[in-house]
């Protein structure tokens, strides 16, 4: 409405400095409590602990990752004004391919095709694909695409705060067209590879999607909360504001009701063949205590959350918007929790490792994220789309 | 011949605007200055606009909602009762109440109920279907309000309303044009 127009100047959108206190307190806090987990957990409780962590901060990583494609082809405000904290999360990625290392020293411990009985058939037929050395050349092919698709469009990115040229942002469009398809296709396969070959005899043909859905309401809330923190400190206060929420309010409330189609699709597939090497997944998991877990996650990652983002006044407002989030994001790292420990445990069981492996890896991610965040400017200044942004307040 | 016919009673007094902001502006500022029984007429839809109007609660979410709930206890209790009391088939070993299988179905009913109850209540809640309204007597208006003009239209009704201090009021937010709207 006003007629003061925001200067869209490198300088104006520096970081705030708070930002740097996340980044020093969270690297810090991330080694202590990762080392102090190594040191004094150890064993097999640290590898399977450690991968339900590493899955969380993953997630956001590659929803934030998909969040930014997506963002290039469809370019909407909301997106672009937000384009500068997917692609720090995103480029995490590289901290994340460094941090495998330790699931991959732990394979033994966490995944049973590694000793594999001879006598078990069903399995023995699935070793040439669930085999050591396919399983890491396999992790490698991941990340190198994850990488070259994420510092292809930052680099793409930053080089438009320099020279704000169009023909960049037809660029990042041909980089990001290809990458939702060739994402799509990688993120199937982790799924089946890191979370759903802990049980080897399992299989699921909704998996892959049910892992997008996952991974999108991480990207989704994860950006909402950065969303939020930033929007109550300058310079994003100017550009952070209800409408942008509203959207991003929008959307997570439609991952949300994606997420639990997927759950639900393979629950009916599933029960409804009653197949002994399928429905057993489903029992391990609703016996010995994991039923509440579910059930925990069926209430907080889709019933409450669903009702809460009905409410229009509340997806315009980013702190109320930022609680939705802010529950759905303890309840998938349950989601996962639920997946991923009963073929640990039979029995429900929470290790003081679970926390200390999350909040390790967590202090070095959000460090890291920080860190990225800060090197450039916070909204893509150079943009030709961003003065349009403001122009119609 | 019929010249003592008596003047035709006016509706209200239109401005046309070039652009969605100016549309946008000069609702904020005709809601600053009082005026409550207006509305504004666009070719696609402008959310500053109808913000700048005053929000007016509108009823379509709620009645949604109340379709949705009717219809998932519909959809699940049209299962429930046909497969537990009415025609209770054992299939599988599976217990008769499987709600599992009964999802799909329970989802499709409450987004049919909800869908329903949103474009009936939407046409209840907004007088549609109407053949015709005062506005249209605009000659500008009929051509361009749904391709490339912006309208703002305050009614007579509004209980500021003056004809000629309106009229001033509209020709100070700089309209490429202000119309008497006859009823």
């Amino acid at each position: 409405m006003s007629e003061h127009r925001i200067e869209l100047t490198a300088e104006r959108f520096q970081a705030p400095p708070a930002l740097s206190r996340i980044q020093v307190g969270g690297l810090v806090v991330g080694a202590v409590a990762l080392g102090l987990a190594w040191l004094a957990g150890g064993g097999e409780q640290f590898y399977q602990s450690y991968l339900v962590a590493y899955l969380f901060w993953l997630s956001i990583s590659l929803g934030s990752l998909g969040l930014l494609i997506i963002q290039h082809m469809t370019q909407g405000d909301w997106g672009l004004v937000t384009r500068r904290i997917n692609e720090a999360s995103a480029a995490t990625l590289t901290l994340l391919a460094v941090l495998f290392l330790p699931i991959w020293t732990g394979l033994e411990s966490i995944y049973k095709w590694t000793k594999a009985d001879p006598h078990d058939h069903l399995l023995a037929a699935k070793l040439w694909f669930l085999n050591k050395s396919d399983f890491g050349l396999r992790v490698i092919c991941y990340f190198a695409i994850w990488l070259v698709l994420t510092w292809v469009l930052i680099a793409l990115s930053s080089r438009q705060d320099k020279n704000p040229s169009p023909g960049l942002i037809n660029k990042m469009r041909a980089v990001a067209a290809p990458g939702i398809v060739v994402c799509g296709i990688v993120v199937t396969l982790v799924s089946v590879d890191l979370l759903m070959s802990l049980d080897p005899h399992w299989y699921s043909s909704m998996y892959g999607v049910y892992f997008i859905g996952t991974i999108l309401v991480a990207g989704m809330t994860f950006l909402i909360l950065v969303g939020h923190w930033l929007s109550r400190r300058a310079p994003m206060n100017e550009v952070l504001g209800p409408k942008i929420f509203y959207a991003q309010g929008k959307l997570l409330l439609a991952f949300v009701m994606l997420w639990a189609y997927f759950g639900v699709s393979q629950l009916v597939i599933i029960w409804a063949a009653n197949l002994p090497e399928e429905i057993l997944w489903y029992q391990e998991r609703t016996q010995g205590g994991w039923l509440q877990v579910g059930l925990v996650v069926v209430f907080g990652h889709f019933l409450l959350p669903f009702l809460m983002l009905l409410s229009r006044s509340r997806k315009h407002a980013s702190g109320r918007l930022a609680r939705v989030a802010a529950l759905l994001l303890v309840v998938h790292f349950l989601d996962y929790y639920w997946q991923a420990a009963p073929t640990f445990h039979h029995h429900l069981t929470f290790h003081w490792l679970d926390l200390a492996t999350l909040v390790g890896l967590g202090g070095l991610w959000l460090g890291v994220f920080a860190t990225l965040l800060k090197r450039r400017p916070l909204v893509p200044v150079g943009d030709a789309y961003l003065p349009e942004v403001f122009t119609h307040e | 011949m019929h010249d003592q016919q008596e003047e035709p009673r006016l509706y209200g007094l239109m401005a046309e605007f070039e652009t969605a902001e100016d549309l946008a502006k000069a609702c904020h500022q005709s809601y600053e200055a009082g005026y409550r029984v207006q509305d504004a007429f666009s070719p696609y839809p402008v959310e500053e606009v109808s913000e700048a109007l005053g929000h007016h609660k509108s009823y379509v979410p709620l009645l949604m909602l109340c379709g949705g709930i009717v219809g998932a206890l519909t959809g699940f209790g049209l299962q429930y009762i046909t497969s537990v009391h009415v025609y209770a088939l054992n299939i599988g070993g599976r217990p008769l109440n499987s709600w599992p299988a009964f999802i799909p179905v329970t989802f499709e009913v409450t987004i049919l109920f909800a869908g329903i109850c949103g474009v009936l209540g939407m046409f209840a809640l907004n007088g549609l279907p109407r053949p015709h309204h005062p506005v249209f007597n605009v000659k500008r208006f009929a051509a361009h309000a749904s391709t490339d003009g912006f309208f703002l239209c305050i009614e007579a009704a509004d209980p500021k309303f003056d004809r000629d201090g309106t009229e001033t009021f509209l020709r100070s937010l700089h309209p490429s044009e202000v119309s008497e709207v006859e009823n």
